[in-house]
C-alpha cells in the first residue's frame, strides 16, 4: 500500500506546488517538501522488518492486460534500499534547494519537476512489472531533460538537455526492445515470474540479444563509457538537481536494473564478461579525467561516472561476489557525492564561479561548508572511520582475486583521494592560484543552506562508525544472503586494508606533485561526443539528400508515380498477356463501321489537340474528339450518355475558351514555347515512351476486360428486369441513376456543386492588396462604385471580357430566344426523364448553357442587370437541400433512404409523377446553379461578388 | 433500427453543407449549424461503434434495394472504429474553426466545404459498394482541394493544383480497378466481389485489379512513391483543415488497403503485405529524416505523418493478428496526436501576421504561452511514443506484434525510429517555447482558441492511461476481419 | 470490334498521359480531360454485352433485342459529371494561379520544395 500512497502524494504535490505555492517563500516550500520526504523515509524504514521477513505486501492491479502491462508494485530489500536513498537524500536536497533559488516562481517550477521526478524514481525501483518499470524509467529521462534545460533561455543548457535525452532516450528504446523480448521470452512481464523462470531464460535463443539491448539501456542511463559524455554536460542543471538526479538517484537506475536482473541472468558468460569490462574501463577513465577538470561540477561528474563504473563492474562479478560491495557503495556514494554537489552549488552561489583555478581560500566566507566538504571529501577518499572507507574496503575485497580489476580499483582509488584533496584544499584552504577573485569578495549565504549537506555529511560519519548495527540490516535483505559488515577487519590487518592505506598515501603523493601533471598535454582520443556528433550530422545530410527529391516540379512527381505504377502492374499484366484471347477485328454491321470511323476520328482529333500549339485550336480539337466519343455512345447504343456527353463537351469547350480569354497571352505564349522540350528533345521522347508504355498496359486491360466479360451474369440483368415494375420507368439507365444507385447521384451533384462553389470562391477570393477594396465595395452591391473600382485598373486585360466583345444585336437576340427554349426543353427532360433520354442533369446543363450564352454575349455586368432573378449559389444550396430532404424524408416515415414513392392519380400526357420527379428537379437546380455560378465567376473581370 | 445510424455521419454533414450554402450570408448561423452537424455525426458514429461491438454488423440498404443490386452501407468494426476516429477529429476541427481567425475560415464556402470533406470521408468508410467508394472519395478530394486553394497561405493554390493532378492519377487507378472488377464479376458490391473471389480459381483480371486498387489507396495515404503531394498539400492548408487532412483523411487509403486485403483479395494479401513492409520502412526513414531536416513547424509534422503511416503499413504488412491490431491502435492514436499537435502549432503561428510556421518566424513566439507549451510538449512526447501517453501504447502494441515475425531489421528500425521523432519534437519545442524570442518578433495579441487541442490532448492522455478499451476493440476488429464470410453474410444475407 | 475498342482506349490513354506531362498547365489540363474520356471508353468496353438496342424496356417490360448494359451507362454518367466538375475546378485554379504567380508554366510553379 505504501507504494501507492507515496506515488499519489508525490505526483499530487508535483501538480499542486505550482498552483498553490506561488506566494510562499521558496525556503518555506523547501522545508515543507523535505518534511514530506522525511516522513516517507520514515514510512519506508518502518517497512524494514516486513521486508526482511519477506512479508512486505505487494500491490498489483490490472492495467492493460492486452500488452502485458499491469499496475503492480513490490517492495523487497533492493527496492527498499533505493527507496531510502531516494527519500533520504531527497529530503536534504529539498531543504537546500529552498535556499538555492531566489525567485519563488523558479523554485515552484523546480519543486514541481523534482517531485514528479521523485515519484517516477520511486515507481522505477518499486515496479513489479517490466513495462511499468519502463514507464517510470522514461519518466525519469524526460524530467531529467526538463531539469537540465531548466534555464531554457541559455542555448548551452538546451543543447545539453536534448543531448542527454537523446542518449538516455535512445538507450531507453533499446531497453524497451530488450524488455519486450524478455517478457515474451519469459511469457510474462511480471518481474516475479521472470525471476522464477531463470533457467528457461538462460537457455532461450534470444537471450544474447536481450542482454545486449538491456545493457545498452543501463549503460546509457548510468553513464558508462562510451555513453558517459551526456552526464558532464548535464551539469547545466541547477545544483540541487545535479546532486539528486545526476549523482544520487537517476544515474543509479541502470545499476538498479542490473542488480535486479543479476540473480536471474547473472551466471551468463556474457553478463560476467561485458559488465566488468565496461565497468572497469569507465572506472579508470572517469577517475583519470576527473582530475584534469577545471569546473568543480565537471570533476564531480567524472568521479560519479567512475563510481558508477565500479558499481557496474561489481554487479558483473561471477557468483555475485560484488553485490554486497555494490549495495554499500550505492549508499556511501549517494551520501558523500550528494553532499559535495550541494557544496559546489553553494560555492557557485557565493563566488559566482565554479572554476577551480580561480577559487581559493573560501573557508573564511563559508566555514560551515568547509567542514562539510572535509568530511564528505574524506569519506570519498576512503578515510576511516567514514562510510566511504567501508565501501572502498569492500570493493577491493571483492576483486582481490582478479589482478587486473584489483589494479584498476587501486589506481582509481588513489586518484579519487587526489580529487578529494583538490576539492577541499584548493577551494577552501589554499589561496587561489590565479588571483582573480579575492576570497572576501564572495558574499555570505543564508545559514539554512548548510543544513542539508551537513546532515548528509554527518550521515557519512554515523554510518561509518555504526556500520554493523545500522547498515547491515539495510543491506542484508538487498543482498539476499546473510551479510557481515564491519569498520575494521576483525581478523586484523588484511590485504584490502593495506591496499586502501596505500591508495591514500599514493593519492596524497599525486596531489603533492599536481603542478607537474596539470601541465601535461594529454592526447585527445576519439570518444563518445565526436561519434555522437558525427552520427547526427551523417543522419542529417542523408535527410537533406532525401528532401532534395521534393523538387517542386509537378511533372517529375507525375512521372515517378506513373512509372512506379507501371512497375507494379508489370507482373500481373504479363500474367494477363498469356491466356488472353484476342478477338479479331470484325466490322459486321454498319453501326460497327461507323463506330470504327468515329473512334479513329476522335483519336485523330485528340492527336490534333496535342500537336496544335495554339490553345484555342487545341481546345476546339478536343471538343471535336469529345463529340466523336458522343457519337460512339450514341451508336453503342447509349442515348442518355451520348446526350450528356454532347452537352458536357459543349460546356467544357465554352469553359476553356473563356478561361483562355482570362489568362494573359504572353504567359501562355511562354508556356507554349516549352511544349516541345525547349532546348533538348530528350524530355519529349521520354514522355512519349512512358505514355506508350501506359497505353500498352491499358490496352491489355481493355482487351482482358472485353474478353473476360463474355458470357457472365451481371447485376445489370436485374436492373433491366426490375426498372419498370419496381420504379416504373422505361429508361433503365434513368432508373439506375435516380433509384437503384440514386445515392451516387446525390453525392455526384454535391461534388459538382462544391466544385462550382470552389471556382467562385477562388476567383472571388480577395488577393492581398488593392482588390480588397473592390470586394468591400461590391458588398454594397453598387454598380457605379464597382465601375469606379474597375476604372482604377482599367489596363488589366480582363477588362476586355468584362464588356463582352461578342455583344451585337444578333447575338443578343439569339441569347434572349435560346434561354426560354432551353428552359422548355429542360422541363421536358425532367418530366419525361423515365421515358426518354435526358434527365434532371441534362436539363440543368441545357439551362446552364443558355445562361452561359448570356454571359458570353452580354458580359458580366449586363447579364447581372438583365437577369436580376439569377442568384446562382443559393440555387446550388437549394438544389442540394431539396435532394437530401427528398432522400431523407422517407427515413422519417420509417422507410428507406431515397425510397421510391410514386404519386398515383395524376395521368396527363403519360407524365409519371414520383419522388424521383422531385429528385430530378433538385438535380436540375443544383447543376444549373453550379454551371451559372462557374460562368458568373469566370466571366467576371477580377473577382465576382462573394456569395 | 440502429442500422439507420449509418446515415448520420454521412448525410447530416452533407445536409449541413447544403443548408450552409443556402445561408451563406449568415456566417454565425452557418457555423453553428456546421458545428452541430459535426457533433451529431460524431454521436452517430459512436452509436454505430457501440452497436457493432458485440460482433454483429450494421447494414443499410440505400433506396431499400437488396444488395448487390443497390448500394449498401456497412458498419463493421473496422469501418466503425475508423469512422469514430474520423468524426472525432472532424468535430474537433470544426470547434477549432469556430475560434480560428484565418481569413479563409471566414469565407462563406468554408463551412460547407469542410462538412463535405467530412461527409465524403465517412461515406468512404461506410460504403459497401466500390463505385460509391470512388464517388465519396471524390467528394472528399474536391472539397479538400478547394479548402487548400483558398488558404491564407498564398502557396496553397500551388499545392492544390499539384494535388488535383496527382489525385486524378489515383482516381484513374481506382476507376480502372473498378472497371476490371465489373468486367470480371459483373458486380460492384464489395461483399459480392469477395464472395465470387473466394470461389475457386483466379479470374483473368483479379491481380491487375488488386494492384490498381492498391496503387489508388497508397496514393490516397501518400505512401512512397506516391507521397510527393502530401507535404505541400497538408502544410499550406488552413489549420483546421490541415488537422483533419494530416490525421484522418490520409487514413482512408489505409482503410481501403485493409478492406481489400481482408475482404476481397485474401489470396493476393501475402504479396501485398511484403510490399507494404518495404514501403512502410521507406516511409519511416523518409518521413523521420525529412521531419528532422525541416525547419517549419507544420511541414515537419506533415513529414512525420509520412513516417507514421509507414509504421501503420509495417504493422499491416507483418500480418499477424497482434501486428494488425497494433496498426489499428496506432492509426487511431496517431490521428488524435497529430491533429492536436497541428492545432497547437496553428494557435502559435496564428499570432504571427503572415501565419507562417517557419521556425525562423515563430522561434520563441511561444514563450509565455504556458498552456500551448505544455500541450505541445505532451503531444510531442506522445508522438515519439513516450509513456504514459497513448503514443506509447500504440508503439508497444505494434512492436509486440512484430516480435513473432523474424524481420529483426524492420523490428529494430520501428523501435529505433522513435529516437528521431523524440529528437525533432523536443528540438522544435525548445525552439518555439523555450528560446528567447528575437527582438524583431512582432505578434498579434490574440491567436486562435486553444480549446480544441486541449480537449484532444486530454483524449490522448486518457487513451494513454485507459487504453484497454481501444486495445480491446482493435483485437475484436482483427478477429472479425479474420473471417470475411461474416461480412459477406451480413451484407448478402444467407 | 472490341479489339479495336481496346486499342483505341489504350491510344487515348497514351495521348492523355503525354499531354498531361507537358509543362504548359493548360495543355496538362487538357490531358487530364482526355484521360477521363478514355476511362469512359474503358467503362463502355467492360459493359456486360454488345447491345443492339438502347436499354429501354417496352411498357410490357419486354426488350426488343439485346440492350446495351445500362449499369455501365449509369456509371459513365456519374464519372462524366465528376470529371467535368474536377476539370472546371482545375481550370479555375489555373486561371487564379496565372494571376497570382504570373505564369502557366508548371516548372515555374515550384515554390513548394524541400
Amino acid at each position: 500500500m505504501i507504494q501507492i500512497v507515496c506515488l499519489i502524494v508525490l505526483f499530487s504535490l508535483a501538480i499542486l506546488t505550482p498552483l498553490v505555492a506561488r506566494q510562499v517563500r521558496s525556503d518555506r516550500q523547501g522545508m515543507f517538501l523535505s518534511l514530506v520526504l522525511m516522513a516517507l523515509f520514515g514510512a519506508f524504514l518502518l517497512q524494514l522488518p516486513a521486508v526482511t521477513s519477506g512479508t512486505a505486501e505487494q500491490f498489483s492491479a490490472g492495467w492493460m492486460p492486452q500488452i502485458g502491462l499491469s499496475f503492480s508494485f513490490m517492495l523487497d530489500g533492493l527496492s527498499l534500499l533505493f527507496a531510502l536513498v531516494i527519500t533520504g537524500v531527497g529530503a536534504a536536497v529539498m531543504l537546500y534547494a529552498g535556499y538555492y533559488f531566489d525567485k519563488p516562481e523558479e523554485s515552484t517550477r523546480f519543486f514541481a519537476l523534482i517531485m514528479a521526478f521523485t515519484g517516477s524514481m520511486l515507481a522505477l525501483v518499486m515496479a513489479g512489472n517490466l513495462i511499468t518499470l519502463f514507464i517510470a524509467w522514461e519518466g525519469t529521462s524526460i524530467l531529467s531533460f526538463l531539469l537540465i534545460g531548466f534555464k531554457g533561455k541559455d542555448q548551452e543548457a538546451r543543447r545539453s538537455a536534448s543531448q542527454a535525452l537523446m542518449i538516455t532516450g535512445g538507450g531507453g528504446l533499446a531497453l524497451l526492445a530488450g524488455l519486450l523480448l524478455l517478457g515474451s521470452a519469459a511469457g510474462s512481464y511480471e518481474l516475479a515470474d521472470i525471476a522464477a523462470s531463470g533457467e528457461a531464460l538462460q537457455m532461450h535463443p534470444w537471450i544474447g540479444a536481450i542482454l545486449i539491448l538491456i545493457f545498452i539501456g543501463c549503460f546509457t542511463k548510468s553513464a558508462q563509457f562510451p555513453f558517459h559524455f551526456w552526464l558532464p554536460n548535464a551539469m547545466s542543471a541547477p545544483s540541487p538537481a545535479s546532486a539528486f538526479l545526476h549523482s544520487a538517484t537517476m544515474v543509479k537506475a541502470g545499476v538498479y536494473l542490473l542488480a535486479r536482473l543479476q540473480p536471474t541472468l547473472g551466471d551468463l558468460p556474457l553478463w560476467t564478461t561485458a559488465l566488468p569490462v565496461f565497468g572497469l574501463v569507465t572506472l579508470g577513465f572517469g577517475a583519470l579525467v576527473a582530475l584534469r577538470q577545471t569546473d568543480l561540477k565537471g570533476m564531480l561528474a567524472y568521479s560519479t561516472i567512475s563510481q558508477l563504473g565500479a558499481l557496474v563492474a561489481l554487479i558483473g562479478l561471477p557468483e555475485s561476489h560484488g553485490i554486497k560491495a555494490a549495495m554499500v557503495g550505492i549508499l556511501a556514494h549517494a551520501l558523500y557525492k550528494g553532499t559535495l554537489f550541494l557544496v559546489v552549488g553553494a560555492v557557485d552561489h557565493a563566488a559566482e564561479t565554479r572554476d577551480i583555478r580561480i577559487l581559493g581560500g573560501l573557508r573564511r566566507t563559508l566555514p560551515g561548508f568547509a567542514w562539510v566538504t572535509l568530511i564528505a571529501g574524506l569519506s570519498m577518499a576512503g578515510m576511516p572511520p567514514l562510510f566511504g572507507f567501508v565501501s572502498k574496503e569492500l570493493m577491493i575485497e571483492a576483486v582481490i582475486q582478479q589482478p587486473i580489476a584489483l589494479a584498476v580499483m587501486g589506481v582509481s582509488a588513489a586518484l579519487t583521494v587526489t580529487l578529494a584533496l583538490r576539492l577541499y584544499l584548493e577551494v577552501f584552504i589554499l589561496p587561489p592560484r590565479e588571483t582573480a577573485l579575492p576570497a572576501h569578495e564572495a558574499h555570505h549565504l543564508p545559514r539554512g543552506m548548510v543544513i542539508g549537506p551537513g546532515v548528509l555529511a554527518a550521515a557519512s560519519i554515523v554510518a561509518g562508525i555504526g556500520i554493523a548495527p545500522l547498515i547491515t540490516p539495510l543491506v542484508e535483505p538487498a543482498v539476499g544472503t546473510d551479510t557481515r559488515l564491519y569498520l575494521f577487519p576483525p581478523e586484523g590487518i588484511n590485504q584490502a586494508f593495506l591496499m586502501s592505506m596505500l591508495a591514500l598515501a599514493v593519492g596524497a603523493g599525486v596531489f603533492a606533485i599536481r603542478r607537474v601533471w596539470l601541465a601535461w598535454r594529454l592526447p585527445t582520443l576519439i570518444t563518445g561526443p565526436q561519434v555522437y556528433r558525427a552520427a547526427v550530422s551523417g543522419v542529417e545530410s542523408f535527410g537533406d539528400l532525401l528532401l532534395r527529391s521534393q523538387n517542386g516540379k509537378i511533372r517529375n512527381y507525375l512521372m515517378v508515380i506513373l512509372l512506379s505504377v507501371l512497375i507494379l502492374i508489370a507482373l500481373p499484366i504479363l500474367i494477363l498477356d498469356r491466356g488472353l484471347p484476342i478477338p479479331p477485328i470484325l466490322l459486321t454491321t454498319a453501326a460497327d463501321v461507323l463506330k470504327a470511323v468515329l473512334l479513329i476520328l476522335s483519336l485523330l482529333a485528340t492527336a490534333a489537340s496535342i500537336l496544335l500549339d495554339r490553345h484555342l485550336l487545341a481546345a476546339l480539337a478536343l471538343g471535336a474528339a469529345g463529340y466523336a466519343i458522343g457519337g460512339i455512345f450514341l451508336l453503342e447504343p447509349a442515348p442518355d450518355v451520348a446526350l450528356v456527353q454532347f452537352l458536357v463537351e459543349t460546356l467544357a469547350t465554352v469553359l476553356i475558351i473563356v478561361i483562355l480569354a482570362r489568362t494573359s497571352t504572353e504567359e501562355r505564349k511562354r508556356a507554349i514555347s516549352t511544349l516541345w522540350g525547349g532546348v533538348s528533345r530528350r524530355g519529349v521522347w521520354r514522355d512519349a515512351a512512358l505514355s506508350a508504355a501506359i497505353g500498352a498496359a491499358v490496352t491489355t486491360f481493355a482487351l482482358a476486360a472485353v474478353s473476360s466479360r463474355q458470357g457472365r451474369t451481371t447485376i445489370a440483368d436485374w436492373h433491366l428486369a426490375n426498372a419498370l415494375p419496381q420504379v416504373g420507368v422505361n429508361d433503365v439507365v434513368a432508373g439506375i441513376i435516380t433509384d437503384f444507385r440514386g445515392t451516387d447521384t446525390v453525392i455526384e451533384i454535391s461534388v459538382f456543386g462544391i466544385a462550382a462553389l470552389g471556382v467562385l470562391t477562388l476567383l472571388a477570393r480577395p488577393v492581398p492588396g488593392r482588390t480588397r477594396i473592390l470586394i468591400r465595395r461590391r458588398r454594397r452591391r453598387s454598380d457605379t462604385q464597382l465601375k469606379d473600382a474597375l476604372q482604377e485598373d482599367a489596363e488589366t486585360p480582363e477588362l476586355l471580357l468584362y464588356r463582352s466583345r461578342f455583344t451585337n444585336p444578333v447575338t443578343q437576340l439569339a441569347a434572349s430566344i435560346i434561354l426560354p427554349i432551353a428552359v422548355l426543353i429542360a422541363l421536358g427532360h425532367i418530366l419525361y426523364a423515365g421515358a426518354a433520354p435526358g434527365d434532371g442533369f441534362t436539363a440543368g446543363v441545357i439551362i446552364g448553357l443558355g445562361i452561359a450564352l448570356w454571359f458570353v454575349v452580354y458580359g458580366y455586368e449586363d447579364t447581372k442587370r438583365r437577369l436580376p432573378w439569377l442568384h446562382p449559389t443559393p440555387l446550388i444550396g437549394f438544389g442540394l437541400t431539396l435532394a437530401l430532404v427528398n432522400a431523407l424524408l422517407p427515413v422519417l416515415f420509417g422507410r428507406a433512404f431515397l425510397a421510391f414513392t410514386p404519386v398515383n392519380g395524376i395521368d396527363i400526357a403519360e407524365i409519371k409523377i414520383a419522388s424521383t420527379t422531385l429528385f430530378e428537379i433538385a438535380i436540375c437546380l443544383a447543376v444549373f446553379g453550379g454551371i451559372s455560378t462557374i460562368m458568373e465567376a469566370i466571366s467576371h473581370p477580377r473577382e465576382c461578388e462573394p456569395l | 433500427m440502429t442500422d439507420t445510424l449509418l446515415l448520420g455521419p454521412i448525410f447530416i454533414p452533407l445536409l449541413g453543407a447544403a443548408v450552409g450554402i443556402l445561408l451563406s450570408r449568415e456566417k454565425t448561423i452557418q457555423h453553428a449549424i456546421g458545428f452541430a452537424a459535426g457533433v451529431l455525426a460524431w454521436l452517430c458514429s459512436i452509436g454505430v461503434l457501440a452497436a457493432t461491438l458485440n460482433g454483429d454488423l450494421l447494414t443499410y440498404r440505400l433506396g431499400g434495394w437488396t444488395p448487390p443490386y443497390g448500394i449498401v452501407l456497412v458498419g463493421d468494426l473496422l469501418s466503425a472504429l475508423f469512422a469514430v476516429m474520423a468524426t472525432t477529429v472532424i468535430a474537433a476541427g470544426l470547434l477549432y474553426a469556430l475560434g480560428c481567425r484565418d481569413q479563409s475560415v471566414s469565407y462563406p464556402a468554408f463551412m460547407p466545404l469542410f462538412l463535405c470533406m467530412g461527409a465524403g470521408l465517412n461515406g468512404a468508410l461506410y460504403t459497401g459498394d466500390i463505385f460509391t467508394l470512388f464517388v465519396f472519395i471524390e467528394l472528399m478530394v474536391i472539397a479538400s482541394v478547394i479548402l487548400v486553394a483558398i488558404s491564407d497561405n498564398r502557396l496553397g493554390l500551388e499545392a492544390a493544383i499539384k494535388y488535383l493532378f496527382i489525385s486524378a492519377m489515383g482516381t484513374l487507378f481506382l476507376l480502372i480497378g473498378i472497371a476490371s472488377l465489373y468486367a470480371t464479376f459483373g458486380t460492384l458490391n464489395m461483399a459480392d466481389i469477395g464472395r465470387l473471389l473466394a470461389t475457386g480459381e483466379r479470374p483473368l483480371l483479379a491481380q491487375s485489379a488488386a494492384v490498381m486498387l492498391m496503387c489508388a489507396f497508397l496514393l490516397k495515404s501518400a505512401v512512397f512513391p506516391f507521397h510527393f503531394w502530401q507535404p505541400d498539400f497538408h502544410t499550406t492548408a488552413p489549420t483546421p483543415v490541415h488537422a483533419v487532412l494530416s490525421s484522418v483523411v490520409v487514413k482512408v487509403g489505409v482503410y481501403g488497403l485493409i478492406r481489400m486485403m481482408t475482404l476481397m483479395f485474401t489470396a493476393e494479401a501475402p504479396l501485398i503485405q511484403d510490399l507494404l513492409v518495404i514501403l512502410g520502412v521507406i516511409g519511416i526513414c523518409f518521413g523521420s529524416l525529412g521531419a528532422l531536416r525541416t525547419y517549419d513547424a507544420k511541414r515537419l509534422l506533415a513529414y512525420s505523418t509520412f513516417g507514421q503511416i509507414g509504421f501503420i503499413l509495417v504493422g499491416i504488412g507483418w500480418g499477424t493478428a497482434a501486428a494488425l491490431a497494433g496498426a489499428l491502435v496506432y492509426a487511431v492514436n496517431h490521428a488524435f496526436i497529430k491533429s492536436s499537435l497541428l492545432m497547437i502549432t496553428g494557435t502559435v503561428s496564428s499570432r504571427k501576421h503572415n501565419k507562417s510556421a517557419k521556425i525562423a518566424d515563430i522561434g520563441g513566439l511561444g514563450k509565455g504561452m504556458v498552456l500551448a507549451s505544455g500541450l505541445y510538449f505532451l503531444g510531442g512526447l506522445s508522438l515519439a511514443g513516450v509513456p504514459p501517453l497513448n503514443g506509447f501504447v500504440s508503439k508497444v502494441a505494434l512492436v509486440q506484434g512484430g516480435i513473432g515475425t523474424d524481420e529483426w531489421v524492420v523490428f529494430g528500425l520501428v523501435v529505433g525510429a522513435g529516437m528521431i521523432t523524440l529528437l525533432y519534437m523536443t528540438r522544435t519545442w525548445q525552439l518555439i517555447f523555450q528560446q528567447p524570442p528575437a527582438d524583431s518578433l512582432k505578434t498579434k495579441p490574440h491567436g486562435d482558441s486553444p480549446l480544441a487541442p486541449t480537449l484532444l490532448i486530454g483524449l490522448c492522455i486518457a487513451l494513454g492511461f485507459f487504453a484497454s478499451p481501444l486495445l480491446d476493440v482493435a483485437a475484436r476488429t482483427v478477429a472479425q476481419l479474420g473471417d470475411p464470410q461474416v461480412y459477406i453474410r451480413a451484407v448478402l444475407g444467407g | 470490334m472490341n479489339t479495336l475498342f481496346a486499342l483505341a482506349t489504350g491510344a487515348m490513354f497514351a495521348m492523355g498521359v503525354f499531354q498531361l506531362l507537358r509543362r504548359d498547365l493548360i495543355k496538362a489540363a487538357m490531358g487530364f480531360y482526355i484521360l477521363f474520356t478514355a476511362i469512359n471508353l474503358l467503362f463502355l468496353a467492360v459493359g456486360a454485352y454488345d447491345g443492339v438496342v438502347p436499354a429501354y424496356v417496352n411498357s410490357d417490360n419486354t426488350l426488343d433485342g439485346q440492350p446495351s448494359d445500362p449499369l455501365v451507362q449509369a456509371l459513365i454518367l456519374t464519372a462524366i459529371v465528376i470529371s467535368f466538375g474536377s476539370y472546371a475546378l482545375l481550370l479555375g485554379l489555373i486561371a487564379v494561379s496565372s494571376r497570382r504567380f504570373r505564369t502557366v508554366d508548371s516548372d515555374e510553379v515550384d515554390q513548394l520544395k524541400g
